[in-house]
């Protein structure tokens, strides 16, 4: 048996080390290449170990140091409440449609799914967001439309109720006098901590890596968030130099623009945050395994 | 059962009050119909009204546009009792953003155009030649008879352009030091297939210089024209549209083999980039970095300093072809008022000014005088003491976009008479017998989607001479026909057959 | 549905009391919880839903939506009137068919790989390195690829490819590699994804079936296909329905910008996304792109609603309604 379980370290290290270089080494390539002269990555190409170092990129990026700033004040703010209140409506919502003794079971899932096959596009939503509900140019805009619950992760947190949260517990709670709610919350979310890191992981990357709601909802640049001002930045680099009409009177703007190392810059400026904020995910993803304790 | 009844019913009632607040309710915004009641000619005697002004940037917004906002609204106050809120949309997002605004009838009065077709056949600008008349009367001295009729659409106008180029020559673009450092001669060069002795020189000279680049998406050729597109290319006048009115499928053409013959010799020379249907940076960019010397393009009087400024060397231009006037060239950066607009004459007096008031061409195009921009003795500007172009709080630089262009100060460097040069360039163009036909493709949408697909596949690698003319060309010549061409040429011939009648 | 859904709520619990009244009073707390979840849902996704409508209707602005024109199935036609539509069906069939199965494949066993590491330490870096690729947008991950790629600076042709003594590879115009890039780009952005999320359910296994196997003498190889595979079955089903019904649908980045929009390539990289994208960058006709989102839908729901049926005929436990 102790061999069998020498083996099995063997081969999974073998196996992990082996994608982890194979994910590794683009990212480095990405850094290396946001710290190498404009000048050095046109003529010679990106490489690891670039003939001319250059903060320039990073320097540009600072220039716009205030509304960057401010843009990760936003994006932390909606992240960390976008995350909370998807984690509640979430789980709330996946534990009764897990239950088998639930009626209408079937087709409240059904409900949750048909949403992840159908939309109607980005117009009625946008109707909707803004004559009804008028969130145009709030911070709301930011949170509510379209990342506040998906049904993906609430199938998928169903899906892990119904695994691993044993009927028979529920059922010898409501017999001690434990109310549904009071089971939900006492009982079936400290089973359920793996899966809440990971749909909490989840969701935090989701509203991180946003841009769209911005883009759609927010025409106010005050209330951009981090990756709505990387994404500008993108777009219009894409933009501006592949428009033929538009850029002789443009041409001096799109010299101006960051090119080559500055995206790179700037894709490391909008991931490395929540490189940083991932361990605190992962401590609960090994608890998990303890938490058959609480039986 | 009943349960679910009831929530489709609910369901059913939400919907019905979106769509009250969704439709735009064109009721009562019939145009000029409320102008007569405004008597405009007594414009202090007009109730307060704010007009608001959308138009695409690049970059962030500038920090000081509040302020300039202010100042603006100071002079419009007290000429129209107008004032004006500034909405500056990014680029990227500009299309979407305008879609959502126009469907869903939020406040817009005056927006910048840049897809004329398709916003006129979708609906989305209001016909202003009434109003323009009676309103706007200063936006049609500046603009003139013939540019002005060439924004017409079935006798109708929606838009005005905005006072820049109008026309365009095009041309190379190319690096002056290198040219006089290995005494280059240029002067025989009037042509495309002359450039190849030009970037022969270039590449024994310099070998680790690539001679012409091309940019993002775009090929090597598709910065160069001698054609009237008449819109996407998929049909097109040839020679400019100096000959006739006969619609021609541009890419069947000996003229475009010839083109690609010569690209494709540049291509195997090693004048042209090895991954040109790849690069990932603009023209521009590969000048300033060092690993290019030329790029194709069209131009403008004051083009060479421009370019110079923007990639930090000292640039000239060769001219291959004369300066043409064409649909494009004109509708491509317009003023219009959405269909939505509340009160349009109000949009369309305000946009006068635009194109009459020099302190307001001036603020929208450079600032506050003193804080964004000071005049020197020479009457040319440039930044205050202290301020550079990445301190200033107002940088937009776009003064092609902002009505009438030749009424802002001239920025050091430039020519102190650009506009006065511009001006003739725009006069003495040549005009494609087109200018004025706009394209309209509703009727064979489903054919352009599928042209449009074909010609991704093959053009840029054509155009860049990657891929080889002899064998891709018929390739390239039988797709674009099963996806339908010829039925959009038809199609395209008999709109501009009707269009040249009304003329 | 219906059926199973009134079946369900006819067998009486054992226990209690059959009437409608006691169900009522014993679930009303669980309608309690998801409520928020359904007000949201109607409001973010049903209520759009009406949307639909574009993709029948000539939308013109001075009109309103409601007030366009309605034009039948035109807005439909251009997706099946081209010689390319079957390319582009193909292409997104193929695609998505080898994807689902090779993501599925190795995200299961990176999962049960990191599982079974004991270090905690390294199951963590795992965790974050795999996840890596994840995080990048594929516009960034398009620049990494063509740095690897590229003719004129890419390090396989300036540096791997001399090393081995072949000469350089124009991979941007040989339509031969990119079913194979693709794959390969797919799967190593996404594997780290899918595997926490298969990690998580693993983890939620109770370990007293392991120890219990162990007890039996059951060796690794067969407690991970005995014991894990099956429990995570569900989790599988899901994902896997999921993914097939979005099989028309494609990742826009990975088939536009990975292979940077490159012509020649267009016969193995155009899917129905790109295609209606290149079709309609400058038409930019609201009907005809709702229409193709439609057109994607239905597809996808209806094979959804058969997989699931065939499902729940194999395994009634694991359908997912």
């Amino acid at each position: 048996m102790t061999s069998d379980n020498k083996q099995m370290q063997w081969i999974a290290h073998a196996a992990l080390i082996a994608f982890s270089i194979a994910c590794v080494v683009p990212f480095l390539l990405l850094v290396m290449s946001s710290v190498s002269s404009e000048q050095t990555i046109l003529k010679h190409g990106y490489s690891f170990f670039p003939k001319e170092f250059s903060l320039s990129a990073y320097h540009y990026l600072w220039y716009n140091w205030q509304s960057l700033g401010r843009a990760y004040g936003i994006t932390v703010l909606i992240t960390i409440v976008g995350t909370s209140v998807s984690l509640a409506m979430t789980s709330m919502f996946a534990y009764p449609i897990s239950r088998r003794d639930l009626p209408w079971r079937n087709f409240w899932t059904f409900f949750v799914f048909f949403t992840l096959l159908f939309n109607g596009g980005l117009v009625p939503a946008y109707l909707i967001y803004t004559k009804l509900f008028v969130i145009k140019n709030t911070i709301w805009a930011l949170i509510v439309p379209g990342l506040l619950m998906n049904g993906f992760n609430v199938l998928l947190v169903r899906t892990f109720f119904v695994t691993s949260v044993p009927p028979a517990l529920i059922e010898a709670a409501n017999i001690d006098g434990c109310g549904e709610i009071k089971a939900f919350y006492k009982i079936v979310l400290p089973l359920s901590l793996p899966i809440m890191a990971t749909i909490g992981l989840m969701q935090s990357i989701l509203y991180w890596n946003d841009w769209f709601n911005g883009m759609t909802y927010v025409t106010d640049s005050k209330l951009f968030s981090i990756q709505n001002i990387l994404n500008r930045m993108m777009t219009e680099i894409q933009f501006l130099s592949s428009d033929p009409n538009m850029s002789t009177s443009a041409s001096e703007t799109i010299a101006q623009l960051p090119s080559a190392t500055v995206r790179m810059a700037i894709a490391v400026v909008g991931v490395l945050p929540i490189l940083v904020a991932y361990p605190f995910f992962q401590k609960y993803f090994v608890k998990g395994i303890t938490i058959g304790a609480v039986k | 059962m009943k349960k679910r009844t009831g929530w489709v019913g609910a369901l059913l009632a939400l919907m019905l009050l979106v769509s009250a607040c969704g439709g735009n309710g064109d009721s009562g915004k019939k145009p000029g119909g409320e102008a007569a009641e405004g008597q405009a000619s007594q414009a202090s005697g007009q109730e307060p009204y704010e007009v608001v002004m959308a138009f695409y940037i690049f970059g962030e917004v500038p920090r000081d546009l509040q302020l300039v906002q202010d100042e603006i609204n100071k002079i419009s106050k007290a000429k129209l009792n107008t004032t004006v809120k500034l909405l500056p949309i990014n680029i990227g997002a500009w299309k979407n953003q305008m879609n959502l605004m126009m469907t869903s009838g939020e406040k817009l009065d005056l927006i910048v155009i840049n897809e004329y077709s398709n916003d006129v056949t979708k609906g989305r600008l209001l016909p202003i030649n009434e109003l323009l008349e009676r309103h706007g009367q200063g936006i049609l001295e500046a603009v003139g008879p013939d540019y002005y009729n060439a924004t017409k659409v079935k006798g109708i106008s929606y838009g005005v352009p905005s006072i820049r180029d109008l026309a365009a020559d095009y041309g190379l673009v190319v690096r002056k030091d290198l040219i006089d450092k290995h005494a280059i001669d240029v002067s025989g060069v009037n042509a495309l297939e002359d450039l190849e002795g030009v970037f022969r020189e270039l590449k024994d000279n310099e070998p680790n210089l690539v001679p012409i680049t091309n940019k993002t998406n775009t090929s090597v050729l598709g910065t160069f024209s001698t054609r009237d597109s008449l819109g996407d290319d998929f049909g097109v006048l040839v020679n400019n549209g100096q000959d006739d009115l006969k619609v021609v499928n541009w890419f069947a053409t000996e003229e475009y083999a010839e083109q690609l013959r010569t690209v494709r010799k540049w291509y195997e020379a090693g004048y042209v980039l090895k991954d040109a249907v790849q690069n990932q940076e603009a023209d521009v960019a590969m000048v300033k970095a060092g690993k290019a010397a030329s790029f194709l393009g069209h131009q403008k009087p004051g083009y060479e300093a421009q370019q110079s400024r923007a990639t930090g060397m000292e640039m000239m231009t060769i001219k291959l072809g004369p300066a043409v006037a064409k649909t494009s060239t004109v509708t491509n950066n317009m003023w219009g008022v959405p269909s939505g607009a509340e009160k349009p004459e109000r949009s369309i007096q305000f946009l006068n000014l635009m194109y009459t008031d020099k302190d307001i061409v001036n603020l929208l195009d450079w600032g506050i005088e003193g804080k964004h921009y000071a005049i020197a003795e020479d009457g040319l500007i440039d930044y205050p003491e202290g301020i550079s172009a990445q301190t200033t709080g107002y940088g937009l630089n776009m003064g092609w976009m902002f009505g009438n262009q030749f009424l802002s100060h001239v920025w050091k460097g430039d020519n102190p008479d650009v506009w006065k040069e511009m001006d003739e360039f725009n006069r003495n163009a040549i005009k494609s017998k087109a200018l004025g036909f706009t394209w309209d493709p509703t009727s064979v949408k489903a054919e352009v989607t599928a042209v449009y697909n074909v010609a991704d596949q093959y053009r840029r690698g054509l155009e860049s001479g990657v891929l080889d003319p002899d064998k891709e060309l018929p390739a390239f010549l039988n797709k674009l026909e099963s996806a339908g061409i010829n039925k959009i040429i038809a199609e395209k011939q008999k709109q501009l057959d009707e269009w040249a009648q009304t003329q | 549905m219906e059926q199973a859904a009134s079946k369900i709520r006819i067998r009486p619990r054992p226990g209690k009391a059959g009437s409608r009244w006691s169900m009522a009073k014993k679930f009303w707390p669980l309608y309690l919880l998801m409520l928020p979840g359904v007000v949201y849902m109607i409001i973010n996704n049903y209520l759009p839903m009406f949307g639909i409508i574009i993709a029948f209707k000539d939308i013109n602005f001075a009109k309103g939506i409601f007030g366009s024109d309605w034009v039948g199935f035109k807005n439909f036609e251009y997706l099946f009137k081209t010689e390319d539509a079957y390319i582009i069906t193909r292409n997104t069939i193929l695609y998505n068919g080898a994807f689902i199965v090779t993501h599925t494949v190795l995200a299961i066993a990176f999962a049960i790989l990191l599982n079974e590491i004991r270090k905690k330490f390294f199951t963590r870096l795992y965790q974050s390195i795999i996840l890596l690729p994840y995080l990048m947008s594929m516009v960034i991950v398009s620049y990494l690829v063509y740095a690897l790629l590229s003719m004129e600076t890419g390090f396989l042709n300036k540096t791997v490819l001399p090393l081995l003594g072949i000469e350089s590879i124009s991979w941007y115009t040989e339509t031969k590699y990119w079913p194979a890039i693709l794959t390969i780009v797919h799967n190593w952005k996404g594997i780290g994804f899918l595997c926490v999320i298969y990690l998580a359910s693993i983890i939620g296994i109770d370990p007293e079936y392991y120890e219990a196997a162990t007890l039996d003498g059951a060796s690794k190889r067969q407690q991970i296909f005995s014991i894990t595979i099956p429990l995570i079955a569900p989790v599988v089903i899901f994902m896997t329905l999921l993914a097939i019904g979005r099989i028309f649908y494609s990742d826009f980045g990975l088939f536009y910008q990975v292979p940077m929009n490159s012509g020649p390539l267009l016969e193995v990289t155009n899917v129905i996304d790109t295609y209606v994208y290149r079709g309609l960058i400058f038409l930019g006709d609201l009907g005809m792109s709702s229409a193709a989102g439609a057109y994607q839908s239905l597809v996808g729901f209806v094979l959804v609603i058969l997989s699931n049926y065939v499902v729940r005929r194999l395994s009634k436990e694991n359908a997912l309604f």
